[in-house]
């Protein structure tokens, strides 16, 4: 898609609402027929809501930061696994070296 | 307690409370924009977040280099960090820059110049990512990891200046006259939320280098009770 192509799409940025560009609506838009299907049209009123764009954003940085910090947790256990580990094999290794230095009783 | 570890608490604590005061003057205090409404008040996180990302991909560069310089675990650390930093901030501009748009542009994406460079930058980290996360921890594979470290950050100055120099769709709010923010309270919104990004950013590299560090150490202990002939570790 190219720039002119965004230049030339509804100017929500210039502050349009698009409502008032609207194209005219198709015919046959009576009650009836718009009980049994539906006419797509473009450049009607907006359909995105500033609203719900700002709190998608929004959550979607706290997620972000608060998966990192997740993954972050995550591998401070795993570090933490293996120093439990480390630890059992000290103190293993240091039993047998008390027990091989010991008096015989 | 380490002796930095004050430093680190307090930074923590100012750092929060500057996330407090950042959120409710944007949201409170802040204008809505004549044009677009709402929806604008994404600049106040993408922006800093697309800041953080360049001071990520800094350290990594920073990192990268002295790793080749001097050979350091440290600088590998910082580099290691900062990578992944670019990638958790650079996945938050590539959201929340395209669910602007949607409302400004009336789509969500377009092969704008900054948008491609900062996608392919996002991109470029990630495999730097995957590569430490799969890769054993030897000095070639970090030395490699090191050269595209460095390859990762010729892509910055690129996507500053792509709008510039190809004339693309993205704004350029924040510019040397002086910038379009023409509420005072705009001002203060966007530099308490740069302020508090990077103070955050310096938390989280900090918090990453230290683990990268004691996972280093703790692979040294490991390999030297296996020298010591002590029973491996599991």
């Amino acid at each position: 898609m190219s720039s002119q192509d965004i230049a030339a799409a509804p100017a929500h940025a210039a502050g349009t609402t698009g409502a008032t560009s609207a194209a005219p609506l198709p015919v046959g838009t009576d009650a009836a027929d718009r009980s049994t299907g539906f006419e797509a049209t473009t450049g009607g009123p907006e359909m995105k809501s500033g609203e719900v764009l700002l709190v998608q954003a929004y959550v979607a940085i706290w997620l972000l930061l608060f998966g990192y910090l997740a993954l972050l947790w995550r591998r401070q256990r795993s570090l933490h696994l293996r120093l439990d580990a480390m630890d059992r094999v000290l103190d293993r290794a240091t039993a047998a070296a008390q027990a091989t230095k010991a008096p015989p009783s | 307690m380490n002796r930095k570890d004050p430093i680190f608490y307090g930074l923590l604590v100012i750092t929060a409370l500057l996330f407090v005061a950042t959120i409710e003057h944007v949201f409170l205090n802040t204008p809505v924009d004549a044009r677009l409404g709402i929806v604008y008040k994404i600049f106040y996180f993408h922006v800093p977040s697309a800041y953080c990302m360049y001071l990520g991909a800094g350290a990594c560069f920073l990192g990268s280099i002295g790793y080749l310089v001097r050979g350091k675990p440290s600088y590998d650390a910082l580099a290691r960090a900062g990578a992944e930093l670019a990638v958790v901030f650079g996945a938050i501009v590539m959201v929340t820059g395209p669910l602007w748009a949607a409302k400004s542009w009336g789509r969500y994406w377009t092969w704008d110049p900054r948008l491609t460079t900062t996608l392919l930058s996002l991109l470029l980290y990630v495999a730097y990512a995957l590569l430490r996360s799969f890769s054993g921890g030897g000095s070639g594979e970090k030395r490699f990891a090191a050269a595209l470290g460095i390859l990762g950050a010729a892509n910055i100055p690129i996507i500053h200046y792509s709008v510039k120099k190809w004339s693309g769709q993205h704004p350029t709010v924040i510019t040397q006259q002086g910038g379009g923010l023409g509420h005072p309270a705009m001002k203060i919104s966007l530099t308490l939320a740069f302020v508090s990004f990077t103070l955050f950013t310096i938390l989280l590299l900090w918090l990453r280098i230290r683990h990268v560090l004691a996972k280093e150490r703790l692979a040294l202990g490991e390999a030297d009770a296996i020298d010591l002939g002590l029973e491996e570790p599991s």
